[in-house]
């Protein structure tokens, strides 16, 4: 499966996700936002060589993904494009920083710690945000955003890429196919041909633009699209926001 | 370039959300101006366009590798500097969101890194400067080569200056620099190269499109001090308040406590405080091989216990979520 496949394929895989039916699927979408960033101030916001603090805050992740039933696998491909470039900044850290921090031998020095807490951080950071997305469809999240008084302007475009993307991402991939079949063994698009094959891409999209402009137009758009059943705030919401920051609270001071 | 949550504290995560902010705030005042409602499609339809286009490999010849177009430039380009800057916020933020390329509390950097300095100085500068109203193919290519390697490298600068302002890494500033200005002098290059290519094929095509002759027609209404202005302004806001963040100061959330409480720290005691450090005393796994007491924040004991807690939180969920309901079979009771 190349790049664009398994593009298509990991946008469908989440949407049918969050989609679904379930406790993490049925909370409002502005409590799971909140829950996340709130979450990731307080991961980020522990020292370098606070590796247990940092482990503690696993326990977000780890029970949400078990209580919710989160189908664990598809994030660990994702994991792999994130984890490199940590990965890359952090192995600096054991050469630079060879203070010793333990008694035993060989001796553990804060530069090793520093660079697994880092790993972790990252780990738990896209596990949050993949919780987020895998339990929250864009509209819901886009409705979010508003209430929170995000720019309309902004919020429709969040909704248009959303919805195009695929469109895009689709028409992508039957071209470089086609452009694989008359160029056999070839690896990626030939220089001669960069201009001509994603230029072609891009006039196509401007005249769907102009399509997409008039049928809105005839709909009725003035700017933003209208919202449509919002999910109630309940008792579950209220607790989940108090567990959520109560124990991160603890976990990050106490 | 897309930065990961990881490599921000919250306090430069929390600048570079309103420097990005205040650029996005600029940038929907000055489409204000134009037709925002035919905009908004084209922006929606080409952010889409940019997002697919950046998953196709142009290979790189001679090399065996491949390298994609630069996204920032090619939008302001075609849809001026305000709309491109937005349909590149939307791209970048769709990006963290679905694909984990780049992260949520990152997102105010990944915008300046990639967005603000593609699209208002590679896309609409340094455009203006080469191309003015006049373009031909030469200086097309040439404003595609030297925007996307100007962007490139000052993003790169960027992600530098704001890694280490987080306390994330132990390598010097010059050695990092050294590293991270390169690679990206030679990604510039071949984003320049393959930008350069959309964009004479676009020109020759249908040259209406080009910045100025746009549907929105904003590029050309943006007055080159307004952007310089911001620029000087986000400089001495970014430097200034980084350079800070990179010092010995408690972050912002240990600030808070410390107003609070008078230390970065909340001092547990009491009697309850006593009677758990001697639970902690008499439980402590591996004592011999505890941390120094170096002031840094962790030992094996408490390693050991938070993977034990994280365990336990498995074993938790594992037990109180609810049985899964199995959808009834077809042709079952029929």
């Amino acid at each position: 499966m190349d790049r664009i496949d398994r593009a298509v394929s990991d946008f469908h895989s989440m949407e049918e996700e969050a989609r679904g039916k379930g406790w993490l699927q049925d909370l409002n979408p502005l409590t799971k936002l909140f829950c996340t960033v709130f979450y990731l101030v307080i991961l980020l916001s522990f020292h370098k060589y606070d590796l247990s603090g940092v482990l503690l805050m696993g326990a977000y992740p780890v029970l949400l993904f078990t209580l919710g039933r989160i189908p664990v696998r598809p994030m660990w491909r994702r994991m792999a494009l994130i984890l490199i470039p940590i990965c890359l900044v952090g192995i600096a850290n054991p050469f630079f920083d060879r203070t010793p921090v333990s008694a035993g031998t060989p001796a553990i020095t804060g530069g090793m710690v520093s660079m697994v807490t880092l790993l972790l951080k990252g780990l738990f950071a896209v596990s949050a945000a993949y919780l987020l997305m895998v339990t929250t469809t864009m509209e819901d999240l886009c409705r979010a955003l508003r209430k929170l008084h995000v720019p309309a302007v902004l919020v429709t475009v969040i909704m248009l890429v959303h919805r195009y993307l695929i469109v895009f991402l689709q028409a992508a991939d039957k071209l470089t196919d086609a452009y694989r079949l008359r160029a056999p063994g070839r690896k990626g698009i030939h220089f001669r041909q960069w201009g001509s094959l994603a230029g072609m891409l891009l006039l196509r999209s401007v005249d769907r633009a102009d399509a997409v402009y008039q049928s809105m137009t005839l709909r009725g758009f003035h700017g933003e699209f209208p919202s449509g059943r919002e999910k109630p705030f309940t008792r579950t919401d209220l607790a989940f926001i108090s567990i959520t920051v109560i124990a991160s609270i603890i976990i990050r001071y106490l | 370039m897309h930065m990961a949550d990881a490599l921000v504290s919250p306090a430069v995560a929390g600048v570079m959300y309103a420097c990005s902010a205040v650029a996005a705030g600029f940038s929907i005042r000055g489409l204000r101006g134009g037709d925002l409602n035919r905009s908004i499609p084209l922006m929606g339809v080409m952010g889409a366009f940019v997002f697919a286009a950046q998953m196709i490999n142009f290979s790189i010849p001679g090399t065996g590798s491949s390298g994609h177009l630069c996204g920032g430039m090619l939008l302001s380009t075609l849809l001026g500097p305000y709309a491109g800057f937005l349909t590149m916020t939307v791209i970048l933020l769709v990006q963290c969101l679905l694909f984990a390329d780049g992260g949520l509390m990152a997102l105010g950097c990944n915008v300046w890194n990639m967005g603000f300095y593609g699209c208002f100085i590679g896309g609409f500068l340094i455009w203006r400067a080469f191309v003015g109203k006049a373009p031909t193919r030469g200086r097309i290519i040439a404003a595609s080569i030297v925007g996307s390697v100007v962007s490139l490298l000052l993003g790169a600068f960027s992600v530098t200056l704001e890694t280490l302002a987080s306390g994330i890494t132990e390598l010097p500033f010059a050695v990092f620099i050294r590293f991270m200005l390169p690679i990206h002098l030679v990604i510039g290059l071949v984003e320049g190269l393959i930008t350069a290519a959309v964009l004479v094929f676009i020109f020759e095509a249908r040259p209406g499109l080009l910045q100025g002759g746009g549907p929105d027609g904003g590029g050309g209404r943006m007055k080159a001090p307004a952007v310089l202005a911001i620029l000087a302004a986000a400089t001495l806001v970014t430097g200034g308040l980084l350079s800070h963040l990179a010092s010995s100061d408690p972050d912002g959330l240990e600030w808070s406590v410390e107003k609070v409480t008078g230390s970065t720290e909340v001092e547990g005691g009491g009697s309850v405080g006593e009677w758990a450090a001697g639970v902690q005393d008499n439980t402590a796994l591996l004592p011999d091989y505890a941390f120094r007491d170096s002031g840094k924040g962790t030992s094996f004991s408490g390693i050991f216990g938070a993977l034990v807690v994280l365990a336990l939180c498995f074993v938790i969920g594992l037990l109180l979520r609810k049985p899964e309901v199995k959808p009834e079979t077809e042709g079952e009771g029929g």
